[in-house]
């Protein structure tokens, strides 16, 4: 049990289940197999984009500019669409979008090493200005009913989307446990300077999370677009990047780097969207939903501080 | 005897302005724990910084078993076979200790490529057991392991490399004592094991329990290598010492004690243990000790950065401190050690920095009086010769010793009656020390209090009035004025109990 205690990601899945027994009571048809697979549904965009986040945030970074990215990314699909392209096609494209602005990030941060935060505010307004002038500012609609399925389609008995965003979890989880290029992530976030004398090429790796980060986007985005069958480039994804990053904290992820799992991340996104979801059964007013969200965050910066605290008690450490 | 592992010859290192090292010679054979001491700034971590990669050396050679090798970085050392634990160890602390050493590493790749953590805890877990770490488990987190451990886990991802040559730079000073013992045979396991240390330490009592060798270095050169069993510690301080103290200091004569300006009593924290001292008017309080032994601890301590048991008494009237801010208002100053980090702020102007510690004062209504700050500024600017062509240049572009000009001047704007002076003249060039030394007499003759802490021997010898040797965390000698020599005071912080014939 004790052992248990100690994973990092505990004191988050404890929370989920509470909230959710408190849910059942609440309203039963909570926890109805169809308001459960419906809050798994409602938050595969969330959980595809909140992967790429939580290898940013483990390296020690950030990234403002994600919900633009999938706005440019899917107001781009909704173009190609409507130039009479293949719904496969206009995808793959699409993800090359996100891809792109990956690299644009990336190059900015990891090679000419400029702070993240003013890289992806800068972008958070390119990105999301190119896709608004790409679009002449309309709605797009009308998309071929092909295209329905990267959003609604049904493969082996399950939702398409909640498929795709499984198998990029379980992808990766294991990159991250299992190779090279996902242990660096931890032990640059770890220590920056031990990672540098463990001859860990930074620059590299950085680039890399930002250009996996931007197609993650890109795959949520045609899977977003094709969901809600129209997209508006001003609004679409406008409080993605925080709703995210807050998964990610929630989840246990530390904001100043080398902690965190996306199995926590996962975790996190769910009790988001439950909270969101059950709030509404329990016949709350929406309104409160960004309310209860935050408090949850700061919950999670408590849990992580404590934690914090209590593993530095004893080393006493310098004094200034 | 076998062929060394390891020869430098004729290393020498120039620093714009500064000559590090000039022709030293180094020898290591395998299987010896070969001390290597000095004073600080004698050249040591010079000297270990070439040998693990860090610098290249302006001129000279370094022969690994008789090959002639240059080191591009601090791995390429490492992966052919010197590793150098240093003193702050680098490890992740977010990561297992099997990881820590193994982080990066082809050779544990299992199937396909991928990572095998089966394989990196076995081959962890042998190594650490090998050199007698056998309680530590390699699946826990660094961040969860005590200091002797991470030291252990440092040391195994050295021999991971298969090292021949392992540097430790004062491997004790971040133990606890009763850990000590532990270091050291885990010590004596690699020298079974053929392994070649360099032990760089300060400790006398530890360089003559573990080394079988000992070099000296002093002012960038070698004055000598000899057996262990053939140097004392008396011959060894003198090695290190030399003779002379330069005429860098003023001259202070006797001062007869005035009243009493700080009492401190029974004070403990951290590594300071039930410390007392009182401070008078107009004197200089050199506090010496080794590091680790509680110095910082005490400064941070009475500027209220660091709480703690004790009491403190102000011209005879006990007061609480308990911030900064408070220290301020008893009007206590403190220019801390890390003068980069603590004392200045780079981006702003020298006006900007002077006129820091008393904002609230040069207020009114809400509003700063410039004319105010500039009469301020400029007093200090001519008071303490710092040397810019007007004061509102940005601080970052002055040189060592007008950094530490301005801090000290901050601090004197904000009329301290109790000023504590932590490594005042670190990184600062000779000209500077001189000056900022006599400025330091200057403010003591005109009734300022001073707690001066210093790690740097003829410093606190040069200025101080009396001085307190501290050895962890607790007060062992006093020399009254004139008392002490370096020899006296290297003993005394070192080992107060290889004195013999004194009761401390």
């Amino acid at each position: 049990m004790k052992r248990l205690l100690n994973i990092h990601e505990a004191p988050t899945i404890l929370f989920t289940l509470l909230i959710g027994i408190i849910f059942a009571f609440i309203s039963p048809a909570f926890l109805g197999l169809d308001n459960v697979k419906l809050i798994l549904d409602q938050n595969t965009t969330t959980c595809i984009v909140a992967i790429g986040m939580t290898m940013v945030i483990l390296l020690g970074g950030i990234d403002l500019s994600v919900g633009s990215v999938l706005a440019l990314t899917a107001t781009s699909v909704g173009l190609f669409l409507s130039s009479g392209m293949s719904p496969w096609l206009a995808s793959l494209l699409g993800v090359a979008v996100g891809v792109l602005c990956g690299i644009f990030n990336g190059y900015f941060i990891a090679v000419l090493n400029i702070p993240d935060i003013i890289v992806t505010l800068a972008s958070m307004y390119i990105f999301r200005g190119l896709a608004v002038g790409i679009s002449g500012g309309t709605w797009m609609t009308n998309f071929p009913s092909q295209f329905q399925f990267f959003g609604q389609g049904k493969l082996l008995g399950i939702s398409f989307p909640l498929l795709v965003a499984i198998i990029l979890v379980i992808g990766f989880v294991l990159l991250l446990k299992f190779t090279r290029f996902g242990r660096r992530i931890y032990a640059i976030g770890g220590n920056k300077s031990a990672a540098r004398l463990a001859g860990i090429g930074i620059a590299k790796s950085k680039f890399t999370v930002y250009v996996y980060s931007g197609m993650l986007v890109g795959i949520a985005a045609v899977i977003f677009a094709s969901k809600v069958g129209s997209v508006q480039a001003s609004t679409a994804g406008s409080n993605l990047s925080f709703e995210v990053m807050a998964a990610v904290l929630i989840g246990g992820g530390s904001i100043f780097g080398g902690i965190g799992t996306i199995a926590g991340t996962v975790v996190g996104v769910l009790l988001m969207g439950m909270i969101k979801n059950g709030l509404i059964i329990a016949k709350v007013s929406p309104f409160w939903v960004d309310a209860a969200t935050g408090f949850l965050i700061i919950l999670a910066i408590v849990i992580n501080t404590l934690q914090h605290v209590r593993q530095n008690r004893r080393k006493g450490g310098e004094l200034i | 005897m076998a062929n060394p592992v390891l020869t430098m010859e004729g290393i020498s290192k120039e620093f714009p302005g500064v000559k590090a090292l000039e022709g030293v010679d180094f020898e290591l054979y395998p299987g010896e724990v070969h001390a290597l001491m000095g004073e600080n700034g004698a050249g040591k971590s010079t000297l270990m910084k070439i040998l693990s990669g860090v610098y290249a050396p302006t001129n000279g050679i370094i022969r690994l078993k008789g090959e002639e090798v240059v080191f591009r970085n601090p791995l390429a050392a490492q992966h052919q076979g010197v590793s150098i634990i240093h003193q702050e160890f680098n490890l992740f602390p977010n990561l297992s200790a099997a990881e820590n050493m193994y982080i990066d590493r082809p050779e544990i790749a299992g199937r396909f490529g991928w990572l095998s953590w089966s394989k990196m805890y076995r081959e962890a877990q042998q190594l650490v057991d090998s050199i007698g770490g056998g309680g530590i488990d390699v699946r826990k987190e660094v961040r969860h392991l005590g200091v002797h451990s991470q030291q252990v886990i440092e040391i195994a991802k050295a021999l991971s490399f298969q090292a021949d040559v392992l540097i430790m730079d004062e491997p004790s000073a971040a133990l606890p004592e009763n850990e000590v013992q532990k270091m050291f045979e885990v010590v004596e396991r690699l020298k079974a094991q053929g392994v070649a240390i360099v032990y760089v330490s300060h400790r006398m009592k530890e360089i003559f329990e573990i080394a079988d060798k000992v070099t000296v270095l002093r002012d960038g050169r070698k004055i000598a290598t000899r057996n262990i069993s053939e140097v004392t510690e008396q011959s060894l301080i003198r090695m290190m010492v030399g003779k002379e103290v330069s005429q860098l200091y003023p001259v202070r004569p006797f001062q007869q004690r005035k009243e009493t300006v700080l009492q401190v009593k029974q004070l403990s924290l951290d590594a300071a243990h039930a410390v007392s001292f009182q401070l008078h008017k107009g004197e200089i309080l050199g506090l010496f000790g080794l590091p680790g032994s509680g110095s910082h601890t005490i400064a941070c301590r009475l500027f209220g950065l660091a709480k703690g048991t004790g009491e403190i008494g102000i011209n005879g009237k006990p007061v609480q401190i308990n911030s900064p801010a408070e220290a301020k208002e008893m009007r206590i100053a403190y220019v801390p050690p890390d003068r980069h980090r603590q004392g200045i702020i780079k981006p702003l102007s020298i006006r900007s920095n002077l006129a820091l510690p008393i904002l609230r004062d040069l207020s009114e209504g809400g509003r700063l009086n410039q004319e105010k700050i500039k009469k301020i500024s400029q007093y200090y600017m001519d008071r303490l010769h710092i040397k810019s062509p007007n004061d509102l240049q940005s601080v970052d572009f002055l040189s060592g010793g007008n950094q530490q000009k301005v801090v000290i001047g901050k601090w004197l704007a904000s009329k301290p009656e109790i000023l504590i002076l932590e490594e005042p003249t670190r990184g600062v060039d000779v000209g500077a020390k001189a000056e900022i030394y006599n400025i330091i007499h200057e403010l003591a003759q005109n009734g300022l209090s001073i707690l001066l802490i210093s790690s740097e021997m003829p410093e606190i010898i040069g200025l101080s009035d009396r001085i307190l040797v501290l050895h962890k965390g607790e007060f062992v000698h006093e020399f009254g004025h004139g008392e002490a020599d370096q020899e006296q005071l290297l003993k005394r912080a070192s080992n107060p109990r290889l004195v013999e014939g004194d009761a401390v």
